[in-house]
């Protein structure tokens, strides 16, 4: 993981300070509601519905036990002794105070922690693949390119006010974990012919109002153009976005309206003159930033641990977790645990201080002190031993991390909707619990098959729904709670929009309309065929029929 | 309004000319729609400088060409949020290589001062109440810097490995 140096912490260090000056200016009067918005926004705090929201940076997901001990004890000091996991692979606060926020942000600058750009018009917080480093499947370790992009677009000097706010994925292994398709910039490793690492750059994805997948501006972009890339693309899109309106203020608008070659036109042009300039990578930095992400020493004496497969063999309910919350590591000797964040009656994504602390415990025992979080809000031990899996697998029992549904249908991506969010039309929490409730065992669950179901409360998509496989959207009438529905988004590989199923349905009645679309797939499927297959297969009418039947439809 | 360079306030000696009133000699600063529209008569003035006051609107790529004729240019900020003119300095600094003084005006605020230096701007017009000990507080609150920029050219990655070697 990456330590900061004497540079790194001044600068959290002033930005801190610099956030506590401008909320003593706003809270005198000084600066206007206004003036102050993006400057809070840029801290990441939000005034949302009951209470400030304070979103705190973890970034591209890697997170220390240290680190890790320090947000139970914020979140207990500031707040009300919880935090939920982000689909940006950050962790919100939903109820500190305004003026104790500053403070906060001191607590946090001691474990190297921040909120720098996790909300406003600005480059928010990188995101990669939560195996990175661990992966069978990976090409090149996407982490030290992240922190080489968290650094330069922290405090950027020009960026700060975009025309509307700006995320970029980085990618390292064949398969897409990281959803780059859905980003305003999506990076992925590859190799060339030539075996050299670089990347392929995509641009102009985005989910929100207009869900659009990003076009490829470039093939193979040499790693050490990576920072005037970025830079160049930024520039035209500061300069050449759309601020008339912030619907259409995205780069995934500027794109469309502008045609993908004329703005790489534009791109490579702003690119030629800057890429020999002095912001041009070297080999050291690439190989400085390396040396952070270097696997830990790891044991090879727990190949084919026979503990471990007695185990295995002889608690079935050890087995199924393994099977669904495990992946294989590069290492054989060692298992990649996911910490499910979706037991059945906990919000999705939310974990209390309590289980902060053990959690920390259990990294420091089991894990090197690492945690990871994912962009579908769950956690990560990425390097367990095999025999210390039962172990382990006992201890997140006992704290409720154990529900053995990672990609299952119960491992719903939700936001923290209407019962949080200023920006919500609807409830998401109710919905899940509710989706929750369809099911009467486990084996219910595993029956479905790797089917995700993403859940927003309006149409901002917090919760991806247009890329769940399953998409559930509030919508607002008149003042109640209505869903729209879409099926087959996928933000994988074969990344695609969700259709939409048809007029929405009435809070009363959505949960109805998703078990009505589970039954047929489970009727209609071929043998051990996955839901997306399905869609593909059958198309969107059997799907529609049979919700509307069943439901009264507005 | 009072203006701020090179870390003093120094006294303003360009006249702003509305866009209907007449030509006049000395150092004049027009909107970018009068440049446009009546440069070979600001020109063909007996005497006195040029500056150009560009909103974030303006199409700055036009300006390229005739740069060597003007001395001053106004980024003016219509909406503080607005981080066009940011990009725009930057480009008339570094893309088109204007020599002239870069100047920042209208509703920015002071949290954007020392930004607003990083991409190239030299001086700033203020609000009369604006103390010059604030602008001195506003460009000292964050000292470190990853990216380039006018006060510092080098990224901090090639600082660092100097600092190491």
């Amino acid at each position: 993981m990456y330590q900061y140096d004497a540079f790194d912490q001044t600068l959290i260090e002033e930005r801190a300070a610099q956030f506590r000056q401008q909320t003593t200016r706003y809270l005198d009067g000084t600066l206007t509601e206004e003036q102050y918005l993006p400057l809070r926004l840029m801290n990441g705090l939000y005034i949302q519905l009951h209470a400030p929201m304070l979103r705190i940076a973890i970034p591209y997901g890697q997170l220390n036990s240290v680190q890790l001990r320090k947000l139970a004890e914020i979140s207990e000091k500031y707040d009300k002794g919880f935090g939920h996991f982000t689909t940006r692979q950050n962790l919100q606060l939903n109820w500190p105070e305004l003026e104790q926020v500053p403070d906060i942000l001191d607590e946090l600058a001691s474990v190297q922690m921040h909120a720098i750009q996790t909300s406003g018009n600005c480059i928010r917080n990188v995101t990669t693949d939560h195996l990175a480093g661990v992966a069978q499947d990976e090409i090149e370790d996407p982490r030290p390119y992240c922190e080489i992009i968290r650094q330069w677009s922290t405090l950027h000097p020009e960026f700060a006010f975009l025309p509307r706010k700006f995320k970029i994925a980085v990618n390292g292994a064949e398969q897409d974990r990281a959803a780059i398709q859905v980003h305003d910039i999506g990076l992925q490793i590859v190799k060339n012919e030539n075996g050299e690492v670089g990347f392929s750059v995509l641009v102009g994805g985005g989910l929100g109002r207009t869900p659009i997948l990003g076009k490829q501006i470039r093939g193979f972009l040499p790693k050490e153009d990576l920072l005037t890339y970025l830079e160049a693309i930024l520039r035209i899109y500061n300069l050449h976005g759309r601020r008339d309106n912030k619907y259409k203020a995205r780069i995934k608008i500027l794109v469309k309206e502008m045609g993908i070659d004329t703005f790489r036109d534009l791109v490579e042009q702003e690119w030629n003159r800057i890429k020999d300039s002095s912001l041009k990578l070297t080999a050291e930095e690439i190989q400085r930033m390396q040396s952070y992400f270097v696997s830990r020493t790891l044991d090879d004496s727990a190949i084919n641990d026979e503990q471990f497969q007695r185990q295995y063999r002889s608690n079935s309910e050890f087995a199924i977790w393994v099977d669904k919350n495990l992946v294989e590591h590069k290492n054989p000797s060692y298992k990649i645990v996911y910490l499910s964040l979706k037991a059945p009656d906990v919000p999705p994504g939310d974990v209390t201080s309590e289980q902060m602390r053990q959690i920390a415990e259990l990294a420091d025992q089991f894990n090197g002190g690492h945690i990871r979080s994912t962009h579908r809000q769950d956690l990560v031990f990425s390097d367990v031993k095999l025999s210390d899996c039962f172990e382990l697998w006992q201890a997140l029992k006992e704290i409720n991390l154990a529900t053995p549904n990672i990609g299952q249908v119960t491992d719903m991506i939700c936001c923290p909707g209407l019962d949080y969010c200023a920006l919500a039309n609807a409830t998401s929490i109710p919905i899940a619990k509710e989706i929750n409730l369809l099911f009467d065992s486990i084996d219910d669950v595993h029956d479905l098959n790797n089917l995700t179901i993403n859940i927003s409360g309006c149409m901002n998509a917090c919760g991806h729904h247009d890329v769940g496989h399953i998409g559930i959207l509030g919508v607002d009438k008149k003042g109640e709670e209505w869903y729209q529905i879409t099926l087959g988004g996928s933000a994988s590989n074969d990344a695609s929009l969700g259709t939409r199923l048809g007029p929405s349905f009435h809070r009363r009645d959505v949960v109805n309309a998703i078990d009505s679309i589970l039954n047929v797939y489970v009727e209609e499927r071929l043998a051990e065929e996955p839901f997306l297959d399905t869609f593909r297969r059958i198309g969107l009418e059997p799907f529609k029929k049979r919700a509307y039947e069943v439901n009264q439809a507005a | 309004m009072k203006l701020i360079k090179q870390h003093k306030i120094v006294e303003d000696n360009w006249m702003r000319l509305a866009d209907d009133a007449p030509l006049a000699d000395g150092s004049i600063i027009v909107s970018y729609g009068r440049w446009q529209q009546d440069k070979d008569q600001i020109l063909g003035r007996s005497n006195g400088e040029v500056g150009i006051a560009l909103c974030a609107e303006d199409d700055v790529t036009s300006l390229a060409e005739e740069l060597d004729k003007i001395s001053l240019i106004t980024l003016h900020f219509e909406k503080f949020n607005d981080g066009r003119s940011f990009s725009q300095t930057r480009w008339l600094k570094e893309k088109f290589g204007f020599k002239g003084e870069l100047r920042a005006s209208g509703a920015y605020i002071q949290d954007q001062i020392l930004p607003l230096i990083k991409v190239g701007i030299d001086s700033f017009e203020v609000p009369d109440e604006f103390s010059l000990e604030a602008f001195q507080a506003a460009i000292r609150e964050v000292s470190v810097q990853y990216q380039t920029s006018t006060i510092e050219p080098s990224p901090l990655f090639r600082r660092r490995q100097l600092s190491v070697n």
